[in-house]
């Protein structure tokens, strides 16, 4: 197949095609017009290669106007324009069977074979003025020399290619395999054929040059010669010719009319030079004209040796003629294994990745087959892994509709800028660098994690108030580039309102929780109320009358019902719904007023309760109540765990201790609970501080304790961190305050 | 009738205080303790028909109590012995251990004839 794309090679441009063209032309013409005779009976002429050319470089319009161009001086040496006609046949013929990818040649072969084999049977149905021997001898030379051009104009267009729509010549890079064969086997054999023909055929030429002075001795050496009258016709016989020679004595009669009788038309003494013996039809003309001294001359005529000769070499040359004859039909198999490779080839590559070949396709050759083999099995490969991949990707592609999830590596924070850069995983674009800038209240979030192997954290995104929280899994910290290798973000559907929302309804649910307590705590004084006036009651219908009894029982009932005005008041503190504007507070006050809440319930489920705060702590601007709640919860459940250890058999009574330590640095208050209790859940220690994660039994807690406060945390810029106690029992909540910038 | 023997355990004074002061006005003999020790102790001491006992006492559980106390000899049987708690949701599990025992349950506060049905309870297990 002729290249069509136009690989590195040299390239001439050719800026004015049409002038070049024409000059082109011009230049084959002229030299088809050269009659090249390469040996007597073998005369070829260029213009088959022209026409070739122009047809395969141009077009089937070029390839026509160049044919005839061409071969219009043949009209002049033969006399009729056989040549052109059978030009324009071959032309069309050519455009009719070669296609892109068979050569010229083989098309070309098998077109003057049938010409060939048209004329013989056109001239046995008529009988033309040519004997058989030299049609024959015609029609071979003409197969042959066209063959070899139509092979010349092969390799020709193996290497040289035009562009005529951008006027550039180009040199072929990857010439097609089926061309590239034909040409050079079309090229060896009739190449071969032709010079064995010209061999042969310049041998009969030597041969009948010796021939015309041997003839001339004979006639001479003729016993009777004296005898011999000009009129009759003899018959000279020679040795070692089989076709007797006919002769005749020239009298007084003109040299022509003598010649007539034996068919002569040119007449050779001997004495004119070479060049003009050198066609056949020359030779078939000719008649020796033999002087034999005494006024005596005889004429012989050599036609039939002639015709033997050129029928030994036709003999000789017939074995390889059906050679290249087998070599073409070879080619044709060849050429058609070598298209149906290429087909099924092609037809596998062009299913490639789009399933898996089940059936397995034969390549005519044991390469392309191998070949085939080892590219289904890639195929069946890929398929496989692109299902594999497919499937995946699906499965990312769904998780993330479903969670707004984005893949991530090199994750690094960047504080200077208040920026988490990344590169963003996805599966259809490959990684693609990325930044979020992060809302400064998160940022001192983010420093706080600096080294840490595994972080998660949630921030808000951007500078203004901006609704969007984001929740970061980062793990696999590098300290050389300071960032984490891989993680995820996602972006967290629960806008900042439904946040709101959440928090109250979890504040609800902790006042639920809260009221459970409150009930209880309640129930005591009133159940002790109820006595006191009973007692009361049965002092008076028993008619006591010691007022003092009396009065002590009222007395004890104001003091129970005190008891449970405190208590309730307590809880309303936290019953508020709405949340605490921000005040400037110590830390300490809030947890003072936590501490005062819990006691009570502590001292009555046997906890010691310590509490450990500095003098002077810096004042923060916080949510009162928020913290506060922050911290009567993780009281609540630092008791809940001591309790949770107490029911363990292995841990029998032991004295709860529960201690409140505020430590300051220098950019943060830390504010620990410490507990002496079970300690974190083995089950939920990753994710303790998620929304109702909870060991609690059902209906006790709602497990939005700690989610609720670390949501709080979060709004102040905090973090909040829960860790079992090293080398001890229960576990520390560990709330960290950053101290405002400048501090 | 038989004066009933009903021993309270308490660890609110004021409660038991009153309570004491209750359960005799209806005609029992009854004695208040702050804990397992002083139940044990008062166990030893004189026989009981019925046990009034906190659940969730300041350092320990009801439960506990009633068992330590169904070691005495002059402790009541567990059928006449009784829980108080102020809890309206106990944990399934505090639950489950209060049915396994043979304890009755008595929600906190208590209505002064639920007290009286107590009390004739006991003088009739006395007498059985």
């Amino acid at each position: 197949m002729l290249s069509v794309n136009y690989p590195q090679g040299f390239r001439v441009v050719m800026p004015m095609l049409w002038p070049v063209a024409l000059l082109a032309l011009a230049v084959a013409t002229g030299l088809s017009a050269i009659r090249l005779v390469a040996a007597p009976g073998f005369e070829f002429y260029l213009g088959p290669l022209f026409y070739l050319l122009a047809y395969r470089w141009f077009g089937l319009k070029a390839g026509l106007v160049t044919a005839v161009a061409t071969m219009l001086p043949s009209v002049w040496w033969w006399g009729h324009p056989m040549s052109v006609v059978m030009a324009i046949g071959h032309v069309l013929a050519i455009h009719r069977f070669s296609g892109q990818d068979r050569s010229l040649s083989t098309v070309t072969f098998f077109y003057q074979l049938l010409v060939a084999v048209l004329v013989t049977l056109a001239w046995l149905i008529i009988p033309g003025p040519l004997q058989p021997d030299i049609l024959l001898d015609l029609a071979i030379r003409r197969i042959l020399s066209e063959t070899l051009l139509a092979a010349c104009a092969d390799l020709i267009l193996l290497v040289v290619l035009i562009d005529p729509a951008r006027g550039r010549l180009r040199r072929v890079r990857k010439p097609g395999l089926q061309q590239s064969v034909e040409a050079l086997v079309s090229m060896a054999v009739a190449g071969a054929a032709l010079l064995f023909l010209l061999g042969e055929l310049n041998h009969v030429n030597d041969r009948l040059d010796l021939h015309q002075q041997d003839v001339g001795s004979a006639v001479r050496a003729l016993p009777g010669r004296d005898a011999l009258r000009p009129g009759p016709v003899y018959l000279l016989n020679m040795h070692g010719v089989d076709a007797p020679m006919p002769f005749v004595m020239l009298g007084s009669d003109v040299l022509e009319d003598a010649g007539s009788r034996l068919g002569c038309r040119r007449y050779d003494t001997g004495r004119s030079d070479v060049g003009s013996r050198r066609a056949l039809q020359d030779w078939l003309d000719l008649c020796y004209v033999v002087p034999l001294g005494q006024g005596q001359t005889a004429v012989v005529s050599p036609r039939g040796h002639v015709v033997d000769l050129y029928n030994n070499v036709l003999r000789g040359i017939l074995p390889l003629m059906v050679y290249l004859g087998l070599a073409q039909i070879g080619l044709l198999i060849f050429g058609a294994s070598v298209r149906r490779s290429s087909r099924v080839l092609s037809q596998a590559l062009l299913g490639f990745g789009r399933g898996y070949a089940t059936s397995r396709p034969s390549a005519p050759f044991a390469e392309a087959d191998r070949l085939l083999g080892a590219f289904i099995a890639a195929n069946n490969e890929f398929v496989a892994f692109d299902r594999q991949r497919a499937h995946l990707t699906r499965t990312v592609e769904e998780l993330r509709s479903a969670i707004d999830l984005k893949l991530l590596s090199d994750i690094r924070f960047d504080a200077s800028r208040g920026e988490l850069r990344y590169s963003k995983i996805d599966p259809s674009a490959g990684q693609r660098g990325a930044r979020l800038s992060v809302h400064s209240a998160d940022i001192a979030h983010f420093q706080s994690l600096a080294g840490q192997n595994e972080v998660m954290v949630e921030f808000r995104r951007g500078q203004d108030q901006d609704d969007q929280w984001y929740l970061l899994i980062a793990r696999d910290h590098d300290a050389e580039s300071d960032s984490w290798r891989y993680g995820c973000l996602i972006r967290l559907r629960t806008a900042k309102a439904f946040q709101t929302q959440m928090r109250h309804s979890a504040r609800l649910m902790e006042l639920g929780g809260m009221a459970s307590a409150l009930g209880h705590e309640l129930r005591q004084p009133l159940f002790t109320i109820s006595l006191a006036a009973e007692n009361a009651l049965l002092q008076l219908q028993n008619g006591s009358t010691d007022p003092e009894r009396t009065a002590a029982k009222l007395e004890r009932i104001v003091e129970q019902v005190e008891r449970a005005n405190v208590i309730i008041q307590r809880t309303s503190s936290y019953a508020r719904s709405e949340r605490a504007e921000r005040v400037d507070m110590e830390l300490s006050q809030a947890v003072q007023n936590a501490v005062r809440f819990m006691r009570p319930a502590m001292t009555e489920r046997d906890i010691e309760l310590q509490v450990e705060i500095p003098d002077h702590l810096p004042v923060l601007s916080l949510p009162r109540i928020g913290i506060e709640q922050i911290i009567v919860n993780a009281l609540q459940n630092a008791a809940d765990s001591i309790d949770t250890r107490r029911e363990s058999a292995a841990a029998g009574a032991i004295k709860g201790a529960v201690v409140v330590h505020v430590d300051t640095s220098d950019q943060a208050i830390l504010l620990k609970v410490t507990d002496n209790g079970a300690g974190i859940d083995p089950s939920i220690r990753s994710n303790a501080l998620d929304a109702f994660c909870t060991t609690k039994p059902e209906g006790k807690g709602t497990g939005l304790g700690l989610f609720v406060c670390r949501q709080i945390m979060d709004e102040v810029g905090g973090s909040i961190a829960l860790a079992d106690n090293a080398g001890a029992p229960g576990a520390t909540l560990t709330l960290r305050f950053p101290l405002p910038e400048g501090e | 009738m038989h004066t009933p023997h009903i021993l309270i355990v308490e660890d609110d004074d004021a409660l038991r205080g009153e309570l004491v002061e209750l359960l005799r006005a209806f005609g029992a003999q009854a004695v208040g303790v702050a804990d397992g020790a002083g139940a044990v102790d008062a166990c030893d001491l004189q026989p009981f028909d019925m046990v009034l006992c906190d659940y969730k006492l300041r350092a320990e559980s009801g439960l506990d109590v009633l068992k330590a106390l169904g070691d005495r000899a002059m402790a009541p049987a567990a059928a006449n012995c009784y829980l108080m708690t102020a809890h309206v949701d106990l944990t399934a599990a505090a639950q489950q251990d209060i049915e396994s025992s043979t304890a009755g349950l008595l929600h906190k506060p208590i209505a002064a004839a639920m007290l009286r049905r107590i009390v004739a309870d006991a003088a009739e297990a006395r007498r059985c």
